[in-house]
């Protein structure tokens, strides 16, 4: 018999993971990893911009060289792949398979009408390798997981597949979050689900000392010996516990790693400052009760004020977001039997701190971290490929309700007293007040000894006889001719991540490292003002650099 | 054991509660009569100086005191300052004919978590009361501290259920297991069994609350602790105790309004660095005076004396109002509305109601103050007040519901707690 | 037998006795009628205090009963409106912006203001007079619209006849609905980065129609970078700004570049994102 192969792939925001299995016994061989998303952006959302603005063609160029080097990675005879499922959000998905995107950019119908749109029916699908440009075996199948509803994608029917909380009888909360949150309320098989923005504070981004995660980052904060054990990714992007911190003032308490400096602070950072913070009574939105109204890390770097109101705001979104679940679903809070964490936070997070500043509702007593669905799923797909009926089928059985939080009037009313407490202090028992006058039942009492099952021990269970490689840089380019550059380098110089080189009026953007429309520093800094991101387009690009 | 529940005021009205008078007096000592008519000066020694028991002895010779009581603070079983006054007071007593007594605190320092009952601190407790009891003491006095870390928990999350259990349920189950236990002592030996103060509780509150511009803990939300202090302090009386009461007790008018027992008090507690707003005001209508040395008999001579002229109204109304409105626990400790909310507690008969009673009539006089122009409050005040009052408003009518919360909440946020050591 | 605050009927002031310092360093908790600068602005006359007070205390039903009375009782509609409908949410305005009130409030507050201004409005038979109109909207594709809500409510609440266009706005409607009502200044807001690109067609789409309205941008992913690669607009900041703005585009004559060179002026506090 032949040796067959099958992939299993994940396309999430931040990258792109495999892994490749024998079909004749299902073992693990490979397992490979991207660090970055070839698509310039820091969310999905500037994904979908890149998409819309500056062409569906580039961006599935791109996406595609990106997992086609995933596949070489992984090693195995591509000739000999016949199966291959791959799972993500509806926005990844609909690039992998370049179809209609723009329905997921707009909201509404005006646009849509004005733009002829024709959303996409994103259905379960066997697809050919040659209608996408993958390059592996031509005859091999491509499995196309369905989305729930338009909104509801594939990614969260892993969550609800995997979680096994589908034909389960109680109230379940789950959750994928980062810079945005994927929620779902799943109340004996019936699904209430949104989607909320959280914004770019989450990310380190409007944030005066944030910075993405890159060497001198602030990562995490512990409480220690009456201070904070700052944790700083070094030069190897590895985390070092450096110095403990007395937060009051920045004196150092204990020594460590002196060789690694702190220039700055992450999402994850600034979520451990916010959750040790309001723990130990030194912030309380949006005060800092120290001598310089600031919480003082290593090496001078700092949160203040106004970047607490960024996060308050931030959070806010969560947290409003589940109260309108509820109330849309006709529960309360407190009878949620148990919550799930999903995806990045099903794993990477500590789900009490999550709790304490309210990415999961504060009353959650009964966790479970469930690590990435995403890959999970496509992985069963390819073990047996039958089942990509029956989760259409259980796609067509959800009853599924998508609330959109931005026309919610619910959303609206408790997201303005978010605002309250973190623009202008209101105390929260008002918040509670208000909540209640508004016929929104009672918010729960913080939960402070929760049950927290993980799972799993590592983020991916099993990575094969041949291990883990990752992918450093997915080295994918976009360029343009740029028409009355001076070659002044001005913008070449303003780029944060160095992703941009500027020969003879000829602009080459390493798409990996962009930023995208959330950065834009190129085109705003050009004195010119002839440079133009929407011009870019997609040329093959470098070989991919791995670890 | 509750002897008995008191459901009706001793203290006939607000007027009748004056500096000097009781309408339950006692004598203790060496023909020490308090809440007779004459205010007596109290000083304060530590367990192992009793050599200043001579400096006291002299000192009330040397200045002409009528009357002197020494307590001696944390006594020890074989206490050394004890057997000094003992003796010494005896000698003045006999020599120059000095009224005098002898009060002892017995420290509390039992750990919940290791037991409130029965354990190895408890049973210490009982045999250096019974050791004092027999070697002199005229008054057994102490500081119990029960609910004292649900308190702690309250004062940190600044939460008014958590208070209202810890002092006013916690606090009043401790105190009967407590002084049944003190007054059974007191009594085979002959002495007064004295009364408790809420230091560990309300007072731990107050200083935390500091001074006026801190506005760490709302100076509010330490006012209605202290109303909800005086229904534990109460539970003391109820099992026996006869007064005269621990000077700490700050909500001891409330306690001399309902049982007409005599009442300690104290001007201030400067030596521990803490604000206490209601110095004056304490001395208004309290029966024992403690002064330190330097100062011993000053304020008690002036109250004695206004008592004679017959202008004590006028002085005790003086004393009132330098403080009345400095602060809003002045304002529920002002003699007037300290009556008020003796009444608001005896209308109720268990712990849980009570002490919900005291806190909303407390909230109550608070605001009419506050609507009359006479106290201003900031936000920070207001919003604790006005969240108090609302989680005051929506406890629920069973004492049974109300400890099922409880005791899930806080049996597990507390870690210090165990709900056990109350029987619950 | 004599009560302990007889007693304090001959004390002429309390403050040689004791001080609250915090109450003096942090300023009294006072109910909003009793705020000094309320207690200025609210109508002296009954009627129309009721009306200020119903609207002050955020209260619909009892701010339509007032007012009703009012007009039963003869009362002039444009003076009710001026004189004790707006004093109240006047009074609203300034308990927001020393932090007293909060957003909920103010919400509520609107409400029940434009309720009473509508009762007016149907017994005048027309629309009030207002300092100018304007307009708002979320731009096509996009559905936030609690800023925008906000910055209608503001409006209103300055007397403004604020034009609400809605969410998923296109641009052609922007223009047409300008020709129509003439405003002053337009605010266009988006949350989305995909959506945000509509300002600058937004702003081509007026210039093609002849109109040079100042566009106010902004929303939660907007920066004012990107907001003034576009001419004719500038980028607000806070909601509560717009009423300001608009004063100073009516009163003043600024213009949207004038707007961009004198925001934190004009606004009269520090704007992060104009300092630097």
């Amino acid at each position: 018999m032949v040796e067959e192969y099958s992939i299993a792939m994940d396309i999430g925001t931040s990258g792109i993971r495999a892994q490749a299995l024998k079909v004749e016994d299902n073992s693990t061989i490979s397992t490979t990893v991207t660090l970055r998303h070839p698509i310039p952006g820091a969310n999905v959302m500037d994904h979908l911009h890149f998409a819309v603005n500056v062409g569906r063609e580039p961006a599935h160029q791109l996406l595609m060289e990106a997992v086609n080097k995933v596949v070489d990675q992984l090693g195995v005879d591509k000739s000999k792949i016949t199966r291959f499922a791959v799972c993500g959000n509806p926005i990844q998905l609909s690039l992998f398979q370049d179809i209609e995107i723009r329905d997921l950019a707009f909201w509404g119908t005006n646009a849509v009408e004005r733009l002829n749109i024709v959303p996409p029916k994103r259905n379960a699908q066997i697809i050919k390798p040659g209608d996408i440009g993958l390059d592996i075996n031509p005859d091999a199948d491509i499995y196309i997981p369905p989305a729930i509803k338009h909104e509801i994608g594939a990614d969260a029917l892993a969550m609800l597949y995997k979680s096994e909380i589908i034909g389960k009888e109680g109230i379940f909360l789950i959750s994928d979050f980062g810079t945005n949150a994927e929620i779902a309320l799943v109340i004996d098989g019936e699904i209430f689900s949104c989607s909320a923005a959280a914004g770019p504070a989450m990310e380190g981004q409007a944030i005066e000392e944030g910075m993405l995660a890159s060497p001198g980052a602030i990562s995490d904060l512990n409480p220690e010996n009456g201070g904070w054990r700052n944790s700083v990714l070094n030069m190897d992007l590895k985390v070092d516990d450096c110095n403990i911190i007395d937060v009051k003032d920045g004196s150092i308490i204990e020594e460590n790693h002196p060789e690694t400096k702190a220039k700055g602070i992450t999402g994850t950072g600034v979520i451990a400052a916010y959750s040790l913070g309001t723990e130990e009574g030194i912030i309380s939105i949006p005060k800092i009760n120290t001598p310089n109204q600031k919480i003082n890390l290593q090496d001078d770097v700092f949160l203040s004020e106004h970047d607490l109101t960024e996060i308050g705001k931030a959070l806010g979104a969560f947290r409003a977001a589940h109260i309108t679940l509820c109330v849309e679903a006709g529960i309360t809070l407190d009878e949620i039997d148990a919550v799930y964490m999903a995806g990045a936070s099903g794993f990477y997070v500590d789900p009490y701190k999550s709790l304490l500043v309210g990415q999961i509702p504060a009353c959650s007593w009964d966790i479970y971290q469930i690590g990435n669905t995403s890959l999970a799923m496509a992985l069963d797909i390819i073990k047996n490929p039958d089942l990509l009926q029956e989760l259409q089928e259980i796609a067509d059985g959800m009853r599924g309700n998508h609330i959109t939080l931005a026309t919610s009037e619910i959303f609206e009313k408790i997201y303005g007293l978010e605002l309250a407490m973190c623009e202008q202090n209101m105390p929260f028992w008002k918040y509670a007040e208000w909540v209640e006058s508004y016929g929104y039942g009672e918010i729960p009492e913080t939960e402070e000894a929760p049950e927290i099952h993980k799972l799993f021990e590592s983020d991916i269970p099993n990575l094969g006889v041949n291990g883990l490689s990752i992918i450093e840089e997915v080295g994918t380019k976009i360029e343009s001719d740029i028409e009355g550059c001076i070659n002044c380098m001005t913008c070449v110089n303003e780029c944060p991540e160095g992703a941009l080189s500027i020969n003879d009026g000829h602009a080459t953007i390493r798409s990996d490292y962009c930023n995208g429309i959330a950065c834009q520093r190129c085109q705003l800094a050009c004195p010119t003002k002839v440079y133009d991101l929407e011009k870019m387009l997609y040329v093959k690009g470098d070989d991919a650099v791995t670890f | 054991m509750v002897l008995k529940s008191f459901t009706q005021m001793e203290t006939e009205s607000f007027d009748d509660l004056i500096f000097g008078h009781a309408k339950n007096p006692v004598e203790v000592g060496w023909e020490q009569k308090i809440g007779y008519g004459n205010v007596v000066p109290n000083v304060k020694i530590a367990d192992d100086d009793d050599k200043a028991v001579k400096a006291i002895c002299s000192r009330v010779e040397a200045i002409g005191l009528p009357a002197i009581q020494i307590e001696i603070e944390n006594a020890t079983k074989d206490s050394a300052a004890l057997a000094a006054a003992n003796e010494q007071l005896e000698a003045l007593h006999e020599n120059i004919g000095t009224k005098a007594s002898i009060m002892v605190s017995v420290a509390d320092d039992r750990v919940e978590k290791e037991g409130l009952r029965e354990s190895d601190a408890d049973v210490a407790i009982t045999e250096t009361l019974e050791s004092n009891a027999q070697n002199g003491a005229s008054i057994l006095s102490m500081e119990t501290i029960g609910g004292a870390e649900v308190c702690n928990f309250a004062i940190k999350k600044a939460d008014p259920r958590a208070l209202l259990y810890g002092v006013g349920v916690l606090g009043s189950i401790d105190m009967e297991y407590m002084w049944t236990k003190i007054s059974d002592i007191a009594g085979k030996n002959n002495v007064a069994p004295g009364g408790d103060s809420a230091t560990a509780q309300a007072n731990s509150v107050m200083y935390k609350a500091s001074g006026l511009t801190e506005e760490k803990t709302a100076h509010t939300l330490a006012a209605v602790g202290r109303a909800m202090a005086a229904v534990r302090s109460l539970v003391a009386i109820e099992c026996g105790a006869t007064g005269p009461t621990k000077d700490a007790a700050y909500e001891n008018p409330i306690i001399k309004a309902i049982t007409g027992v005599p009442i300690s008090a104290q001007p201030r507690n400067a030596d521990s660095g803490n604000s206490v707003l209601t110095s004056n005001l304490s001395a208004s209508v309290c029966d024992v005076w403690t002064e330190d040395l330097d100062n011993l008999g000053n304020g008690a001579s002036l109250m004695n004396a206004a008592t004679q002229i017959g202008t004590n109204k006028e002085l005790r109304a003086s004393y009132a109002m330098a403080d009345k409105y400095r602060d809003p626990q002045g304002v529920i400790l002002a003699y007037d509305n300290a009556y008020k909310i003796g009444e608001a507690i005896i209308a109720e008969d268990s712990a849980y109601t009570r002490s919900a009673a005291a806190a909303s009539k407390a909230i109550e006089l608070i605001n009419e103050a506050i609507d009359d122009k006479k106290l201003y409050i900031t936000k920070f005040e207001r919003d604790s007040l006005d969240s108090a009052q609302k989680t005051i408003e929506q406890l629920p009518d069973k004492e049974k519901k109300f400890l099922k919360t409880c005791l899930k909440r806080y049996g597990k946020k507390v870690k210090t707690h165990d709900p056990a050591q109350y029987e619950l | 037998m004599v009560s302990l605050d007889e007693y304090y009927e001959n004390i002429e002031d309390y403050e040689n006795i004791a001080v609250r310092y915090n109450v003096v360093m942090y300023g009294p908790a006072l109910k909003p009628e009793e705020d000094p600068e309320v207690a200025e602005i609210l109508p002296e006359d009954p009627m129309k205090r009721e009306i200020a007070l119903a609207v002050l205390h955020g209260d619909m039903n009892l701010t339509n009963e007032k007012t009703q009375e009012g007009l039963d009782a003869g009362g002039d509609p444009v003076d009710l409106i001026n004189n004790a409908l707006m004093k109240g949410m006047d009074s609203v305005s300034a308990l927001y912006t020393k932090g007293i009130y909060f957003l909920p409030d103010l919400m509520l507050s609107g409400d029940a203001m434009m309720s009473g201004v509508n009762l007016c409005e149907s017994s005048m038979g027309h629309k009030a007079d207002s300092k100018a109109s304007v307009m708002s909207f979320a731009v096509e594709g996009d559905p936030h619209d609690i800023g925008k809500n906000l910055v209608v409510m503001f409006l209103n609440a300055n007397g403004y006849d604020a034009v609400d266009l809605g969410r998923d706005v296109p641009a052609a409607d922007v223009v047409e609905k300008a020709k129509e009502v003439n405003p002053a200044v337009m605010t266009a807001t988006a949350l989305m980065t995909t959506t945000m690109t509509q300002f600058e067609v937004i702003v081509a789409a007026l210039q093609e129609a002849g109109l040079d309205i100042p566009v106010g941008c902004g929303g939660g992913a907007v920066r004012r970078d990107f907001v003034e690669e576009t001419p004719q607009t500038f980028y607000g900041v806070a909601a509560y700004h717009m009423p300001k703005i608009a004063d100073a585009i009516v009163d003043d004559g600024k213009t949207w570049e004038d707007i961009r060179n004198e925001y934190q002026d004009i606004v009269g506090e520090y704007v992060k994102g104009y300092a630097e």
